[in-house]
């Protein structure tokens, strides 16, 4: 991969979601993940409270 | 008479009746001798148990600590006491690929995966790299990210269909936890995001997942709110976050992680930790644990052995060291069966009393409440299932 298209992956990566997505988005998550302990596993996955 | 774990609920529409420790389910009008066999009658709990903790799955999880070295030494981390400066053995990837490959057909495990920890395990890419071109299925990765992203590192990166990447906050907080071992002056934060820059770059964005650990004071909604912000710029969606737990040698609990404790909530899937062969650790000194966190491991055996010695001790290592089953009040408790498996991180501050920290009465509530709306019954979906 060239230079240049590996720059143009990562604008378009930071172009994914507008501002107001992302407003939407940290909504959701901070309404779906309560504030507690969340383990997160050492392996291939995060699991709330699990080991 | 049916036993303590079973609840009545619906699924899919039908009335059953659900037995939460072993996770079968049957009509309420099967004949006693069925009900029998699968353990829901009175006086079989402890048959129940014991099934379900020696019962195999699918599913085998590999997860390889290839290396004790590491280039941070964080305040919170959970193997601190068993990093090292210098890892003495290389870790054999041959001996590992085979057991992997046998252990694989022998047990007919169809749900593969293979997790590489540390330490910091890309500081040994070599052995990431063999390993993975030696055993199929699904890879993995937990790496601070903080080190220079050689060549060889990227393409071990590059296996991976996951990479969790630990940042524990924005960069002021994130240093404070995390410090470069051998006192360099770098900063961890910022090489960990420009590394995230240049996997993005390489077309691995949607492998990338950000998972923080927090302390009291930035598990707060502002907090995280500015920390999502900064990931979801970058375009990376997967992000969770959990407050830090106590280690062996961080003793004294953090208040949301002690509330997490006494509120307990349900947790429906099957307990992954416990059960037999289903995750093993592999260490460099050709080493097979039960466990990743030095206050549960014990040795099952080594990569010499036949696979079924180590799934038997590993049998025997859950019904040895799980916290609740030497508990008679979690015993007791109905809710054992979707609550069981998180004793195995507050086991280094309750030890085998995981009870004294429980509101078991809210816990028995919101199982009611969940058998009662028919939402009990969640499709298991273990690791290594993309599905």
């Amino acid at each position: 991969m060239t230079e240049i298209l590996e720059e143009q992956m990562l604008e378009e990566s930071m172009k994914r979601f507008t501002d107001e997505e992302i407003e939407q988005l940290i909504a959701k998550k901070i309404a779906d993940q309560p504030l507690r302990n969340s383990v997160l596993l050492p392996t291939d996955e995060v699991a709330p409270e699990c080991c | 008479m049916l036993n303590r774990y079973v609840k009545k609920t619906m699924h899919e529409g039908v009335e059953v009746l659900y037995n939460t420790v072993t996770k079968k389910s049957l009509l309420p009008n099967v004949p006693h001798e069925e009900l029998k066999k699968h353990f829901f009658l009175e006086g079989q709990e402890q048959d129940a148990i014991h099934w379900f903790l020696s019962t195999p799955t699918n599913v085998i999880s590999f997860v390889v600590n290839n290396t004790w070295e590491c280039n941070l030494r964080c305040k919170h981390c959970s193997v601190l006491t068993q990093l090292v400066a210098k890892q003495k053995n290389k870790f054999n990837s041959g001996k590992f690929i085979a057991f992997a490959n046998k252990f694989v057909k022998e047990y007919n495990k169809t749900k593969v995966a293979v997790s590489f920890v540390g330490g910091e395990a890309l500081l040994d890419a070599d052995t990431i790299i063999d390993i993975c071109e030696g055993v199929e299925g699904r890879k993995s990765t937990t790496t601070n990210l903080a080190y220079e992203l050689d060549d060889k590192k990227i393409k071990a990166l590059s296996y991976m269909d996951h990479i969790n990447i630990s940042v524990d906050g924005l960069e002021e907080e994130h240093n404070q936890q995390r410090f470069p071992y051998k006192g360099e002056k770098i900063n961890p934060f910022v090489i960990t995001v420009e590394n995230i820059k240049t996997l993005i770059k390489k077309g691995m964005r949607n492998k990338l997942h950000i998972q923080g650990a927090f302390k009291d004071a930035l598990m707060n909604e502002e907090y995280i709110a500015k920390y999502l912000r900064f990931f979801y710029k970058l375009g990376i969606d997967s992000i969770t976050y959990g407050s830090i737990h106590t280690t062996d040698r961080l003793k004294e609990p953090d208040q949301v992680y002690l509330n997490s404790l006494k509120s307990p909530i349900l947790y429906k899937r099957q307990c992954c930790a416990f059960r037999p062969g289903d995750v093993f650790y592999f260490d460099a000194e050709q080493k097979i644990w039960n466990s990743y966190w030095s206050w549960t491991r014990k040795v099952l055996g080594t990569f010499d052995d036949e696979p079924t010695t180590i799934v038997n001790n590993h049998i025997h290592s859950i019904i040895d060291t799980m916290p609740c089953l030497k508990d008679e009040t979690c015993k007791q408790c109905p809710a054992l069966g979707v609550c069981w498996g998180r004793c195995i991180n507050g086991m280094s501050l309750h030890g085998d009393s995981p009870s004294k920290y429980c509101d078991q009465k809210r816990l028995i509530n919101l199982l009611d409440e969940s058998a009662e709306s028919g939402t009990l019954i969640v499709k298991i979906t273990p690791k290594g299932d993309k599905s």
